[in-house]
């Protein structure tokens, strides 16, 4: 009996001692070397091919490669003078008419004024056209505003045609537009005509 | 090589003549603009002022001024002046106007025989603005008041002269005081 028991008890030791203890003792194959060495958290696989490409799988987009200069940045922003400039500048061309104080660009007409003027235009164009028609005009316009007919002398209507308008003449518009005002004026010429200040428009 | 002088071929126009044609667009094309140009023309012909956008106008300035350039210098009996005046004119009345009433008005004439104005522009509008063409001796109110000074005239030299006067009166008051006060001194 007791033969019996030391008998299993050796057994058992050799096998605790062929299953546990022998494999620590004895050199290691390289099967079990993973399980005894610290695995790393992801395994590596070695790839046989690497595509390029796959580095935009992720968040890898167009970046800066160089900084801006303060020259391109200061262009971009306030333009230049001789190309497209983005500053925004006063308007000096803008100045006051003399004649009736409203405001105009420089070298272009007061449209105040020139209203006026354009309104009187196109009534005289409109009566000329329509006295004038589809005949062959070979006589030069004189233009008669209402009230005016006695007070211009046959001469002046030697050769012209005349255009009567029914409406008094406007105020600013002088009749005394046959005699040169300034240095200009003809002075060998021994007719002298005195103009009394009524007459003037 | 030498060029050969052109200047007596070709009249000289009182107005600044471009190398080259404006090419105002249309959708006939260069037909299209001579055909406009012609419509231009006519009207500053029977209308004798006439507003416009500044492009057409400074074209059709050049062809209405080599236009009455050339009926005074050849007259109505010239061919080629009287095909021009008949291709330029749509209405044929004005053929009568250019040589009967044109010729004779810019007969003595040392200056152009048109003006171009440019007139006011209206806010947002188009960026060339308007334009009044018209031809000189117009009987119409003048577009641009005659806005002389000159030094000349009677009352701009008594004028002066109250100004010299005054300045040497004051001259010699501040003479007179600064002499007082160094007296003083």
């Amino acid at each position: 009996m007791a033969g019996h028991l030391l008998k299993y008890f050796t057994d058992a030791l050799v096998k605790f001692e062929y299953v546990y203890l022998t494999p620590l003792l004895r050199p290691p194959t390289p099967q079990w070397i993973p399980l005894v060495v610290q695995a790393p958290q992801q395994l590596m696989e070695k790839d046989a091919s690497f595509d390029i490409k796959s580095i935009f799988d992720g968040f890898l987009w167009g970046v800066p490669t160089c900084r801006r200069t303060a020259e391109k940045r200061m262009m971009r922003k306030y333009g230049a003078p001789n190309w497209h400039n983005k500053l925004i500048l006063p308007r000096k061309d803008i100045k006051t008419c003399g004649t009736c104080g409203h405001n105009h660009e420089v070298g272009r007409l007061c449209p105040n004024c020139y209203s006026k003027v354009k309104a009187e235009t196109s009534i005289l164009q409109e009566k000329m056209v329509q006295e004038l028609g589809l005949n062959p005009i070979d006589k030069e316009i004189a233009i008669v505003y209402q009230g005016e007919k006695n007070q211009f002398d046959d001469e002046f209507f030697k050769g012209k045609r005349v255009v009567q308008i029914e409406k008094p003449r406007p105020k600013w518009f002088s009749k005394n537009l046959l005699q040169r005002s300034g240095p200009n004026a003809n002075l060998s010429n021994s007719e002298v005509t005195t103009i009394k200040p009524h007459d003037l428009g | 090589m030498n060029q050969a002088d052109l200047s007596k071929l070709v009249s000289a126009l009182r107005i600044a003549v471009k190398p080259k044609p404006k090419l105002l667009s249309c959708p006939e094309g260069p037909a299209g603009r001579l055909k406009k140009l012609r419509a231009t023309v006519t009207a500053l012909v029977k209308y004798e002022r006439i507003e416009l956008n500044y492009p057409r106008a400074e074209e059709a300035q050049g062809y209405a001024e080599r236009l009455i350039s050339d009926a005074i210098r050849n007259g109505d009996c010239h061919k080629h002046t009287m095909e021009m005046a008949d291709y330029w004119l749509n209405e044929k009345q004005l053929v009568h106007k250019l040589f009967k009433v044109l010729v004779p008005r810019y007969q003595n004439y040392n200056s152009s025989f048109t003006r171009l104005v440019l007139g006011p522009k209206t806010y947002p509008g188009y960026y060339a603005g308007t334009a009044i063409l018209e031809l000189k001796g117009n009987p119409f109110p003048a577009l641009q008041p005659e806005t002389h000074n000159y030094h000349f005239w009677l009352h701009n030299v008594l004028l002066e002269e109250a100004k010299k006067e005054f300045r040497s009166a004051r001259e010699e008051r501040n003479a007179g005081t600064t002499e007082s006060v160094t007296a003083e001194s």
